[in-house]
């Protein structure tokens, strides 16, 4: 061996003589700045006490499940009824069995919530079944036809009110439509078409009387902040073309009903109120029955969905009590 | 079997006191909603009556009588509102026809500034070139002005054409509900009738965008703050086990 590779030998130290880095241990867990603070002790609540939080806790659910119904349930309530209108009334065009008068085909009066016609208005994206009725009721399924008035496209005035905000708004945009503007309407007639001629607040002054042979639908909504209706707007449009003949009508302005005039509440269902208010009472009293018997598993399970069930139901009958353009 | 009654130290207590003060805020709001829709229903039930003019539409058709249809005739008839032209006889009813209100938010990164786009059609119904000025302005949820513009000139209108006045409003801020109204004042006689100003309304929401985004940014803080003091809370709950 050479003399450097001696020196290289003797300057390499051994690779087993290296002890192993040794791992820095974890640091400890810095505590936060403040403790969290001690759970304070609370007093005994009295047995009046808690039937206040409870009663409270109740009523506080049902105006949540209120608004919920009314801002959310009620738009989704108004889509499948007119989905079922939409599916009727095309039925009864293609059978030529769709009403023209207050009658059907048997001379049978109309009921309430019968669909009447198509309206259409594409400037503002409108498509509603037109239903026989202006109750709060009637119109919780889409624009109602009042009945003391012709059918769209006969001759004379025939007036339909919409709701403006709840249960879907179908004419919530209805003041935007300027003079000029086109909408139409499917009846059993045909397709009707008519041209906007302007909007009417009360105090306006009134359009020119209607003439033989001519016809004018006035559309009526709400006007204000949503869910705050102030007012009562009316939108006319003259029909272009003839008129067709308008049916027989038995009822007149006077025997109107005073559910069916604007902004009018429908109080007839009250006893429906109260069933639904019972309901929900009993169902109340056997969840805090099965609650201290059964035990909160089991009592969670059955009793939401009656308490949501009975909930809808209340609301419901509440909602029928707003106004019927709202 | 009945729940075990916990001791006020223990940590579910807390779980319930929290949910009683959620419980009592959605109380507080919604007999808040509840006072709002009440007297909303009872304002409008109370306006109602004197607020519908019934006898716009109803007046001119005659009774039904069974069986007969209704065919009312008109002995001055006039001219057709939806043709620019018409018999030359006196115009019955409406002479300036007026469309409700169009609104459009416009979005600006000041916080103090914004607009909203307002406008309207007219139309005239009359046997008149007319002419008129039209006011814009927006209030508040309590009825203060926060933007107007007067004195917005229409000139030459024939009969039987349409026009769109529009204007923007600026300053709309973060006042989030406002209502916009706009006066069209027609000469004082048209065809030797008088006419009356026309107001229009309409309500515009304006998103509260400098609210919302400060209150997501806090809750998004608050939340991440107690997150990594909940973290190091059980690591030091860890480490002296």
């Amino acid at each position: 061996m050479s003399t450097i590779e001696e020196l290289m030998v003797a300057e390499t130290p051994p690779a087993s003589t290296k002890p192993p880095r040794a791992k820095r241990p974890p640091a400890p867990p810095r505590a936060p700045r403040r403790p969290p603070r001690p759970p304070k002790p609370r007093e005994p609540l009295s047995s009046r006490q808690v039937l206040l939080r409870s009663s409270l806790t109740v009523v506080a659910a049902l105006l949540f499940a209120f608004g919920a119904n009314v801002i959310v349930l009620s738009q989704v309530q108004h889509a499948v009824a007119q989905q079922r209108l939409h599916d009727e009334l095309a039925e009864e065009l293609a059978e030529g069995t769709a009403p023209v008068s207050e009658g059907d085909i048997h001379d049978v009066l109309l009921a309430d919530g019968v669909p009447l016609g198509l309206l259409s208005i594409p400037s503002i994206g409108v498509s509603e079944v037109i239903v026989e009725g202006t109750s709060s009721a009637t119109m919780t399924a889409g624009p109602g036809h009042r009945r003391d008035t012709v059918l769209p496209g006969q001759q004379g005035v025939s007036v339909v009110y919409g709701r403006a905000s709840a249960f879907g708004g179908p004419f919530a945009r209805i003041q935007e439509l300027a003079p000029g503007d086109a909408l139409s309407v499917t009846t059993g007639q045909g397709v009707q078409r008519f041209t906007v001629t302007g909007t009417r607040y009360a105090g306006d002054p009134s359009p020119a009387p209607i003439t033989a042979g001519r016809s004018r639908l006035t559309l009526v909504t709400a006007r204000g902040e949503p869910f705050h209706p102030t007012g009562v707007a009316y939108v006319d449009a003259q029909l272009m073309g003839t008129a067709e003949d308008a049916g027989t009508r038995q009822t007149t302005f006077a025997a109107l009903p005073a559910t069916a005039q604007p902004l009018a509440s429908d109080t007839s269902t009250v006893w429906a109120l109260v069933f639904a208010l019972q309901f929900l009472i009993v169902v109340e009293i056997g969840a805090v029955w099965a609650y201290r018997r059964i035990g909160a598993q089991k009592t969670w399970i059955v009793f939401v969905p009656l308490t949501v069930l009975a909930g809808i139901y209340v609301t419901n009958q509440v909602t029928i009590l707003l106004p019927n353009l709202l | 079997m009945r729940a075990r009654p916990a001791t006020s130290t223990d940590p579910r207590r807390r779980g319930s006191r929290l949910r009683s003060t959620g419980a009592l805020f959605i109380l507080g709001a919604m007999v808040t909603f509840a006072g709002v829709a009440t007297a909303s229903s009872a304002m409008a039930l109370s306006v109602a009556p004197s607020d519908i003019d019934l006898t716009i539409t109803v007046a001119p058709t005659p009774p039904p009588v069974p069986g007969t249809s209704e065919t009312p005739v008109d002995p001055d008839p006039s001219p057709d509102p939806s043709s620019s032209t018409g018999p030359m006889v006196p115009v019955r009813g409406t002479l300036v026809a007026m469309s409700g209100l169009r609104t459009q938010y416009h979005w600006s990164p000041n916080p103090a500034q914004g607009s909203v786009a307002v406008s309207y059609t007219v139309r005239n119904l009359s046997h008149s070139t007319i002419g008129a000025t039209s006011r814009f302005w927006l209030t508040n949820a309590v009825g203060a002005t926060v933007s107007q513009r007067e004195g917005i000139s229409l000139s030459g209108l024939k009969p039987g054409k349409t026009r769109v006045i529009s204007a923007t409003l600026d300053g709309v801020g973060q006042w989030t509900v406002l209502r916009a109204h706009a006066t069209l004042t027609p000469p004082s006689t048209v065809d030797g009738r008088p006419v009356k100003p026309i107001t229009r309304d309409s309500f515009v929401f304006v998103p509260p965008w400098l609210t919302g985004s400060v209150s997501v940014l806090a809750c998004g803080g608050f939340f991440a703050f107690h997150l990594i003091r909940l973290g190091r809370l059980a690591a030091l709950a860890a480490a002296a086990a």
